[in-house]
């Protein structure tokens, strides 16, 4: 157990470095920095001042040792807009992200087991058919597009609820509605076809011949089993969704991550950007170190060595 | 025959099942009754409709199945026209299940005790606390030591013996009537077998709980229960008192049964071995085709918080030759290390010390081309005719991989072999084009035999080829390969658990348990005399006069084609 944890943590480290190396050679493509970050008419005099300024000038591979080793002392430099530590910044805002990813993946999530046992509970095809063709048509829809039209209805037409910003509980409702029933037409799809593999399996027909009733069977027997594959790629849809945020944020005016990063882009704030790439990459880690951890937690076949 | 006050009482019942074809009539014209108390045993092959006729009683057919006609009486009540509610209230009170694979049939993730003690909560008859020790305790009837331990485990921590233990406490756990048990030991090994059906006898003879036995082997059915139904087909083509049946039985069917049944008084297949070296003209390398020396295979053991476990040694010091021509038969239950030779010698396994030659080279130490060349002439055949063959290639496009992947002819003349291996295990030409699942496991056998034959090989390894089969088809796949060695001169390497089929095969018999060889010899030698302990137990352990057969593949009614 320790063994895996230290092995698990060393990996998870191990991926961070990569990011942070992957994040070094992306700003460097992306042009040369100074130049980005300094207007237009800048002159070569001031744009030279600046790289001696911000060391850019030295060779590549001392910014690099250099950029890792502050990185791992926990400085991302400092913001060029706000002239504070850009980790600062970024940490501020995470707050707002990850309540927003959790709670959206949260009432997803349970809204799809629900509908799942619900349908395999009645033993209906036609329940779960309806189920499906409902969420997959909601999925059909983009995200910005639905939260825009639930911002027509629920804001400006009924004046229920705040359009925008963050600034009551009412105001998560509609993103966290427009994210959660996106997300709730995969797990449907993937809690049915685990269904669907077990309903004839021998086990299932054993806890059957006991007398167990069809609820009890489906709560206490086909759905622990079927939340296993699950759970692996509900870890990976999780971090997918933190990192995709960035558009709905934009769309709703929600102060989290995502809008911080566009918002540094298009200040050219790169230490900014850096940051909040490390901290979405950071979450993703994380959240799948969590989940390997969870998975040895429900399936007892798995021993963590 | 029929008791005063029958338990269970069965009249013409039918069931079908819809398949995509229209309905097909699984089950028809059973008749059955069953006193308090007593065992009937319905035997059949797979695709018989025995299993499917339990699963009606209980009310636990496939979605697609129905009961067509007839009546199913248990204490008077017609389960054939019960609610869904009455059958769940009869399930595991009334009626007890124990099935037959102990390895699909418990629920991976729960703790087994939980499993025995949920078969009294959803009856209401005792929970919680009280329930749990109720599973401990039935634990313990079932012959597990430890059972407290035991009970808190999971199933993949359980050997497969303990598996199906667990799976009669569960059903007997509400002290049922009746108990319905479906093959319940033939993915056994036959010692445990033995053991189990004790068992098994013991606490249903205590509760006073009738038994159908539902079973391939007619030998275990005579010497296990009251009375005996016999079904082929669908139909039940003879009734009568077990002991009865198997002496003088009066269907046809049921006459090919026995005879296809192997016992230790069956026709061999094959002449005599060679004699020994010393009355051998020829020099070893001629008369040997591969052997094994001193051969050891080691697993690297688990690790653990302390470092790793101590390796485990699969197979131990094993030292057996194969003359060409001739048949040797590793024999031994599961765990024995007997499947592990046969990938030591097919290379699909490294050796980790030991020498294996085949044609005087070193087997251990071909790579590259010689390696290619080797798996030419040494050909595998497995135990699952239902998995070793890619389910959407044609029989003919299998067949044909083989050559393919080694370079061999054009495609007319590889379309020659093909045909001369289809000869050759006696498939009709037309099987060409067919896929797997148009296939009866027999035939699907006889494929991956003309898969391992296309290529001319030396040696043929067969693991289990003919345990999956039925006896009947098993009788006629053992009589194939019997001929096609004397025509062939080919060699096997035969591994299986049941000795009566290697009687019938081999030439040379080596019985391994636990890694090791324990005792070696001709078939008859050993059959006759056995000088160990562990060979006297295992012919021991075969029911009744008659060696048992060997367990049928898991039966799918709708499908299969008999």
């Amino acid at each position: 157990m320790t063994r895996y944890l230290v092995v698990r943590l060393a990996g998870a480290a191990a991926t961070l470095l990569a990011v942070l190396t992957f994040v070094f050679v992306l700003v460097r493509l992306a042009g040369d920095p100074v130049r980005l970050m300094m207007p237009d008419q800048a002159t070569a005099a001031e744009v030279e001042a600046v790289r001696e300024a911000l060391g850019l000038n030295r060779p590549l591979i001392v910014q690099y040792w250099d950029f890792l080793t502050s990185a791992l002392g926990g400085s991302l430099g400092d913001s060029l807009r706000q002239g504070r530590p850009a980790l600062e910044v970024v940490l501020e805002r995470m707050p707002a992200t990850l309540e927003l990813a959790f709670l959206s993946f949260a009432i997803g999530f349970a809204a799809a087991v629900a509908l799942a046992a619900t349908a395999e509970v009645a033993g209906s095809k036609r329940l779960r058919g309806l189920f499906l063709w409902i969420a997959t048509a909601r999925q059909s829809a983009p995200p910005f597009l639905f939260g825009i039209v639930m911002v027509l209805i629920l804001s400006v037409n009924l004046g229920l609820l705040p359009a925008i910003g963050r600034n009551s509980w009412l105001s998560y409702v509609i993103p966290v509605l427009t994210i959660s029933t996106f997300e709730i037409a995969l797990y449907l799809r993937l809690i049915g076809s685990a269904f669907d593999e077990m309903r004839e399996a021998d086990w299932v027909r054993t806890a059957r011949a006991k007398g167990v009733s069809r609820p009890r069977l489906v709560l206490r027997h086909m759905l622990p089993n079927a939340l296993l594959p699950v759970v692996t790629v509900a870890g990976i849809n999780l971090g997918v969704l933190i990192g995709g945020l960035v558009v709905l944020e934009t769309v709703f005016n929600w102060p989290g991550l995502g809008r911080l990063i566009i918002d540094s882009v298009n200040n050219r704030d790169f230490p900014v950007v850096q940051a909040g790439v490390l901290a979405i990459a950071a979450s993703f880690i994380v959240i799948n170190l969590a989940v390997d951890f969870l998975y040895a937690a429900l399936d007892p076949r798995v021993r963590l060595a | 025959m029929s008791a005063p006050t029958p338990l269970l009482s069965i009249r013409d019942l039918a069931i079908e099942f819809a398949t995509p074809a229209g309905p097909v009539t699984a089950v028809r014209g059973v008749d059955l009754d069953l006193a308090p108390g007593r065992t009937v045993a319905v035997v059949g092959e797979s695709g018989s409709g025995k299993s499917t006729m339990a699963a009606a009683i209980n009310g636990l057919l496939a979605a697609n199945g129905r009961i067509a006609r007839g009546s199913i009486l248990f204490e008077g009540r017609d389960l054939a026209q019960a609610t869904p509610a009455e059958l769940r209230a009869v399930r595991g009170r009334g009626i007890g299940l124990v099935p037959q694979d102990p390895m699909s049939n418990l629920n991976p993730i729960q703790r087994v005790g939980r499993q025995i003690a949920e078969a009294l909560s959803v009856h209401g008859l005792m929970r919680g606390a009280a329930a749990w020790s109720r599973a401990v305790e039935l634990l313990d009837m079932v012959g597990i030591p430890d059972p407290g331990r035991r009970a808190k485990q999971y199933p993949h921590e359980l050997s497969g013996g303990m598996r199906q233990r667990v799976l009669i406490a569960m059903g007997l756990a509400c002290r049922p009537r009746l108990l319905i048990a479906d093959e319940p030991t033939s993915a056994l090994d036959v010692t445990v077998q033995k053991v189990i059906l004790d068992e098994m006898a013991a606490l249903t003879a205590e509760m006073g709980t009738a038994v159908i036995l539902i079973t391939h082997d007619l030998a275990l059915a005579a010497e296990r229960a009251d009375e005996a139904l016999v079904m082929f087909r669908g139909d039940m083509v003879e009734r009568g008192r077990a002991a009865e049946v198997m002496r003088s039985p009066r269907a046809e069917y049921t006459r090919r049964l026995i005879a296809a049944a192997p016992t230790l008084a069956s026709r061999r297949l094959v002449g005599d071995a060679v004699p020994a070296a010393a009355a051998d003209p020829r020099p070893r390398r001629d008369r040997v085709l591969a052997e094994l020396v001193g051969v050891r295979k080691e697993y690297p053991g688990r690790r653990s918080l302390f470092g790793r476990e101590p390796a485990f040694a699969a197979v131990e010091d094993m030292t057996l030759e194969i003359p060409r021509g001739e048949t040797v038969a590793v024999v031994g239950e599961s765990g024995s290390g007997k499947s592990t030779t046969a990938k030591l010698l097919l290379r699909i396994e490294d050796a980790t010390a030991g020498d294996i030659v085949f044609d005087g080279r070193a087997v251990t130490r071909l790579k590259g081309r010689a390696l290619f060349d080797f798996r030419r002439r040494v050909q595998p055949v497995f135990q699952n005719p239902y998995g070793s063959l890619d389910a959407r290639w044609t029989v003919g496009a299998s067949i044909e991989e083989p050559l393919r992947i080694h370079g061999l002819g054009d495609a007319v003349s590889r379309r020659t072999k093909v045909l001369d291996a289809l000869d050759a295990v006696a498939l009709p030409r037309e099987m060409l084009k067919r896929l797997p699942a148009e296939l009866s496991g027999g035939q699907r056998q006889r494929v991956a035999i003309a898969r391992a034959l296309v290529l001319e090989p030396e040696l043929v390894v067969l693991d289990e080829a003919v345990s999956a089969l039925d006896v009947i088809v098993q009788a006629q796949v053992l009589e194939l390969l019997a001929d096609l060695q004397a025509r062939l001169g080919l060699s096997y390497l035969f591994i299986s658990h049941d000795l009566a089929v290697v009687r019938q095969i081999a030439h040379h018999v080596h019985v391994m348990r636990r890694g090791r060889v324990v005792e070696s010899g001709a078939p008859e030698k050993i059959f006759t005399s056995p000088e160990t302990d562990y060979a006297r137990e295992l012919i021991a352990a075969i029911p009744g006069a008659a060696p048992r057969a060997a367990p049928p593949a898991p039966e799918q009614p709708a499908l299969r084609r008999a």
